[in-house]
């Protein structure tokens, strides 16, 4: 099984000659299992580059896309997919249904031409949306995929995905699971957890430890600095050191740093590199920084990760 | 007259080596006059450093006011208003003017929808933020002035902006799908004797794939434009995130095969003195 990140951004896309090296694109990982298979994790601007190169490759026909939610820029590449445009393209969506109105009317609702220069009732393809509940295992191709609820604005989920005997997780959006409850309105600022709040925060955090134990690889949203996250712990993101804090201990071999902040340049992406693989070796973890291009293999037996050439990513 | 372009991509930005000299950052421009007034024209990811650069100039005290034309509200025009951070700050006045198919502050709502966006509503935002639909004709902006013309793309409204100040005229065509007679004429009535043509040349004349799709002029039509208008000079913009700097570089060279007017690419961050 491999990963290979086309997006690692999160917040907004930020092109520009400070973040060539890590990548501006916004949140979009492919898994690809040992036969060929692939899915795909959320749909930000690094999908639109993709799809160019599965057109590219003649595939494409087949995609399963789980989606960790709806906010911008895990959605924002989904209407310029090249396989969106083709009539014989199926594309299962699987996301979380954060409210009384159906996924694919949530969907439909933002990818409309006022948005896009292509609404998603216009489109070629064939979609299937596919309500996930948290803890509801199902098959995505030749995958196993356990979602499992996090801690985010309005709801998002974690997908742990298996296939070839190995395990890996995407871990992305999600604040860590002790100062606050992200409920489903605009926070203007951390509120006071009530005893109910710290029972749910717990059971999730519980579920979160079981879904990612004896993972490979656990890609992570680690958005913020230390200092950063103290000025915004309420927006729903997490620091490296939550990320290590969770997967340490409970056979995770490899911890991926993901959804960098749009302001991170990369002089700050190598520092924030260099600080936590030193970290992360200290507690029997490898730490890598994913950053746009990034091909990493995973579970027994797999080589090094690798970049792909700058014409190809 | 002193035009910045802070963004001059469109569809979706592109990121990465291959695109550092043009820039990625989706549509977004700052004019400002020699009095010293200023608008902004579109949202796209170019108006987040905009919006940055403006905290020194009285926005980060929460005494800025600022009227941003609209082009039309795909989100490569639209989706940096939720991180525009004048607006965080109160005492901010932002006004927003455009066209849609219904009510523009509905459609931009819909951005702030929580489904897609924690600030989950316009009314959170801390400054006040008014939103005017305008139709064809004069729009009053302390200044400037200008004058709004409503033109097709796609299946939405965008709109075509004529701006002047300091006796120079700028015209502003980045969202529209020309007939395939040839302009539309009320663009060229509308750019007629421009200093400055700012206009969408997304594609080249043998690009395919998403040109088709997607929608956007080639730069066949701007020309055109700028031809029939007799305009001084036209630069081109809302490049394909397709198109490399070897690729615009290419079709900015092909351009100038086809026009003797002066004819160049618009650059993210560079400012253009009209």
């Amino acid at each position: 099984m491999q990963a290979v990140f086309w997006g690692v951004r999160g917040s907004y896309p930020t092109p520009g000659p400070e973040t060539v090296r890590y990548g501006g694109n916004t949140a979009c990982v492919e898994i690809g299992s040992a036969s060929g298979e692939r899915v795909v994790v959320d749909a930000g601007t690094g999908l639109a580059r993709l799809g160019e190169v599965l057109a590219a490759d003649g595939g494409g026909a087949e995609i399963h896309l789980l989606l960790s939610h709806l906010h911008w820029d895990h959605i924002q590449g989904l209407p310029f997919f090249a396989p969106c445009h083709q009539r014989e393209a199926r594309i299962a969506v699987h996301a979380l249904r954060p409210d009384a109105l159906r996924l694919a009317e949530i969907v439909r609702g933002v990818a409309r031409h006022e948005f896009f220069p292509v609404a998603l009732d216009d489109m070629a393809a064939q979609f299937d949306f596919h309500e996930v509940r948290p803890g509801a295992a199902f098959r995505a191709g030749a995958f196993a995929v356990r979602p499992f609820r996090l801690n985010h604005p309005f709801g998002a989920i974690g997908y742990r995905v298996s296939a070839d005997g190995t395990h890996c997780a995407y871990v992305c959006d999600t604040a860590p699971f002790d100062l606050l409850l992200n409920k489903k309105h605009f926070l203007r600022g951390p509120e006071p957890l009530t005893a109910a709040d710290r029972r749910l925060l717990q059971s999730r955090r519980a579920a979160l430890i079981a879904a990612i134990r004896g993972c490979d690889t656990v890609i992570y949203d680690t958005h913020y600095t230390p200092d950063e996250y103290a000025r915004f712990p309420h927006y729903g993101h997490s620091t490296p050191d939550h990320a290590l804090d969770m997967c340490a201990g409970i056979g995770v071999r490899c911890v991926v740093l993901f959804h960098h902040a749009p302001n991170h340049t990369d002089a700050m992406m190598d520092e924030i590199d260099a600080t936590y693989r030193a970290r992360g070796a200290a507690l029997g973890l490898e730490v890598v920084t994913a950053r746009e291009g990034l091909v990493l293999p995973m579970g027994p037996g797999r080589c090094a990760p690798y970049l792909r050439s700058e014409a190809q990513r | 007259m002193k035009v910045r372009f802070w963004g001059v991509r469109g569809f979706y930005p592109a990121s990465g080596g291959r695109f550092v000299r043009y820039g990625g950052n989706t549509a977004a421009l700052e004019v400002v006059s020699d009095r010293g007034a200023r608008l902004g024209i579109d949202f796209g990811t170019g108006a987040i450093p905009f919006g940055r650069a403006l905290l020194g100039q009285g926005f980060g005290a929460g005494k800025g006011a600022l009227p941003v034309l609209l082009s039309h509200t795909h989100l490569d025009h639209t989706a940096a208003l939720p991180f525009f951070m004048p607006v965080f700050i109160p005492g901010n006045r932002v006004d927003i003017y455009g066209a849609a198919s219904g009510p523009l502050r509905a459609l931009l709502e819909a951005l702030f929808n929580p489904h897609v966006c924690p600030i989950n509503s316009l009314d959170n935002l801390a400054a006040t933020i008014r939103v005017h639909d305008v139709v064809d004709g004069p729009v009053a902006i302390d200044g400037f002035v200008v004058e709004a013309l409503r033109v097709p793309h796609g299946q939405a409204t965008g709109v075509a902006w004529r701006i002047e100040a300091d006796g120079k005229r700028l015209a502003v065509i980045t969202a529209i799908d020309h007939p395939p007679s040839g302009p539309l004429a009320a663009t060229v009535a509308l750019a007629r004797g421009a200093d400055v043509l700012l206009h969408d040349a997304t594609w080249s004349p043998s690009d395919n794939g998403p040109a088709g799709l997607w929608g956007g002029a080639r730069t066949t039509a701007a020309i055109a434009v700028a031809e029939q208008a007799e305009v001084r000079r036209l630069v081109l913009t809302h490049h394909a995130p397709q198109h490399d700097d070897a690729a615009i570089d290419a079709l900015v060279r092909d351009a100038r095969a086809h026009t003797r007017l002066p004819v160049e690419a618009a650059i993210e961050g560079e400012v253009l003195e009209i």
